[in-house]
């Protein structure tokens, strides 16, 4: 069996990473009935693709989760409906003060 | 019989092509524009069919036609005379409010014949089977772009003047979300398909207010 001995370096940089990794992502189903304006001030949101040049308008149907600690940094995810277009879908949704800052929306149906 | 205003200068490449079609028994040149306001009133007057632009004179018909407020597909016909008629010229041309193309190298019976093709509207540059594989807006830059209130303008205005999201929320003192929901209600009130047809729209649209 062989033995390693963990330079001072190496031992500091796992003390430090230590906080973080015991931090697990975590998903809390939220109640169904919650208002969205529970959350945000403007349940319509803009999602952003195609490197900054394609707008398309989501409304939020309901939060469905919250996150904890999401690998991605996302903070919340919600059923969601293309207001033209119309389609369905779930959003993973970046939310700070109340504002919608960042959205990634992945459609689940749409209309014909 | 076509009635044909040109707007070129009379000893280039574009010049030398007009006075080869007077001798063109179904094209009757009527007159040959000096400045702005002559080819406002070619444009407005309706014994002419047709205004022929030198291809350096392209931004010119589009700040005429923002100007003086000349709605797309109307009569007179505005037609863009090129040396040849390759994708690029075609792309400019919709983007600047033409309603054809012709080529001043062709023979003179081809051009005048897609001349009157083009005043006939048997010739229409959205038809190009070149463009059909581009998702590209036509007349982008002869837009008169619509706003739904002053907050919407100055998003548009600083689309237009190059600002990120973030600029413009921090500028505006608005929220990013709502700077993103007021481009995509622009974007989709003046049936634009991406960030950059807005801030083009908008950085182009230069306005002359004496011409009328």
């Amino acid at each position: 069996m062989s033995s390693y001995r963990i330079s001072r370096d190496a031992q500091f940089s796992r003390l430090n990473s230590c906080p973080h990794q015991v931090k697990e992502e975590e998903a809390r189903l939220l109640p169904e009935g919650l208002p969205t304006s529970t959350l945000v001030d403007d349940a319509e949101f803009t999602e952003v693709t195609d490197h900054g040049e394609v707008y398309t308008l989501f409304r939020i149907v309901r939060f469905t989760h919250e996150f904890d600690h999401h690998r991605e940094g996302w903070t919340h995810l919600a059923n969601v409906v293309r207001v033209r277009n119309q389609a369905i879908g779930v959003a993973h949704l970046l939310i700070n003060d109340r504002v919608i800052h960042e959205a990634k929306v992945v459609i689940s149906s749409e209309q014909l | 019989m076509v009635s044909l205003f040109a707007t070129t200068q009379p000893d280039g490449p574009c010049g030398v092509f007009t006075d080869a079609l007077r001798n063109h028994p179904d094209i009757e040149v009527v007159g040959i524009g000096a400045n702005g306001r002559e080819v406002v009133e070619a444009i407005r007057s309706t014994s002419v069919d047709a205004v022929l632009f030198d291809e350096a004179y392209a931004d010119l018909a589009r700040t005429i036609r923002l100007s003086a407020e000349i709605p797309l597909n109307s009569s007179p016909s505005m037609v863009l005379a090129a040396e040849s008629v390759t994708r690029p010229i075609i792309v400019k041309s919709i983007a600047c409010g033409f309603d054809g193309v012709v080529s001043i190298t062709d023979e003179l019976r081809l051009a005048a014949k897609r001349l009157t093709d083009i005043v006939n509207g048997d010739e229409r540059l959205v038809d190009e089977p070149l463009l059909a594989e581009l998702q590209y807006t036509p007349g982008l830059l002869v837009r008169q772009l619509v706003c739904a209130g002053p907050i919407d303008r100055e998003v548009m205005d600083l689309v237009g003047a190059g600002l990120s999201d973030e600029a413009i929320s921090g500028t505006l003192k608005i929220s990013i979300q709502e700077v993103r929901n007021r481009i995509e209600g622009l974007l989709t009130s003046n049936g634009l398909s991406s960030r950059t047809h807005l801030a083009v729209a908008r950085a182009s649209h230069v306005v002359i207010p004496d011409f009328t």
